[in-house]
């Protein structure tokens, strides 16, 4: 239907651990179906480094155990084709949600960015059709959430994605 | 020639962490990059490693190659059922609770 690219400018991550709450502004981001219907095929992560001293920083995309719940903000999410139509009910994006963010599964890990963001840039590009798939908005697979697991890496990047 | 056989999966995603510019002391390793494939069953997204000597398993159901911990399950007797299934079977449930209905019965 439409592609999208969700983005994050200058946030400094705060490690967050598995199953725990993600703060607000202290992870690069999450996307959450916007229906229960709606399908998202994520195909790109990019994470650029921006520290100014070397700072591993293990970064997990993985499932949210729990959902992030009311409005998400901070952040950008632009249609990469100006023609195309939103649909009603967009899908989220952001790193501050209203009223609690969500947790990062302990066991659906999906892709591990780890980089040094001293300069530091990790990518991850799908092949055709092997894209990872958000359905819905329910536990454990209606959204993904991208943080960090250690270290306080300072980052901006996006995530290519498709909705279906 | 160049042979093409099942044993190791074609048709890849890609994987690349840059440290060139976060000045790593010498021996550290600056740059990575790996081919990668999404698991049918979970999506997980496995890095090839190239050192890796251990042959990928390849599901016989839904003939793509699946990552360690779902080739552990199949090996155990699970079943192929690949994550894309999973999701179809979600959406036909929801969008026949969703679809209104014009038919009466009895």
């Amino acid at each position: 239907m439409a592609r999208y690219s969700a983005g994050w400018s200058g946030v400094t991550c705060v490690t967050a651990a598995d199953a725990g709450v993600s703060a607000n502004t202290q992870y690069p981001g999450t996307l959450r179906g916007g229906s229960a219907t709606h399908l998202v095929k994520i195909n790109e992560v990019y994470i650029g480094g921006e520290d100014t001293a070397s700072t591993p920083t293990t970064m997990i995309f993985a499932r949210a155990s729990t959902l992030s719940v009311g409005a998400l903000s901070v952040g950008t999410n632009a249609l990469t084709d100006v023609q195309s139509t939103a649909p009603a009910t967009p899908q989220s994006w952001g790193n501050t949600a209203a009223t609690s963010g969500p947790a990062r599964s302990a066991t659906l890990y999906l892709l591990n960015l780890s980089l040094n963001t001293f300069g530091g840039i990790a990518r991850w590009q799908a092949r055709y059709g092997e894209e990872i798939t958000v359905y819905g908005a329910t536990v454990n697979i209606g959204e993904a959430v991208l943080s960090s697991k250690v270290g306080t890496g300072k980052s901006s990047g996006h995530i290519l994605y498709e909705l279906v | 020639m160049l042979i093409l056989t099942d044993a190791q999966p074609r048709g890849l995603g890609y994987y690349e962490v840059d440290n060139r510019a976060a000045g790593l002391p010498a021996g550290e390793t600056k740059y990575f990059e790996a081919d990668t494939y999404t698991c049918s069953h979970c999506e997980r997204v496995v890095i090839l490693n190239p050192e890796r000597k251990r042959e990928r398993y390849k599901c016989g159901g839904c003939s793509h190659h699946i990552c360690d911990d779902c080739a552990a399950k199949k090996v155990a007797g699970g079943g192929c059922r690949t994550y894309a299934q999973f999701i179809d079977e979600l959406r036909e449930r929801d969008l026949r609770q969703t679809e209104p209905s014009n038919i009466l019965l009895p």
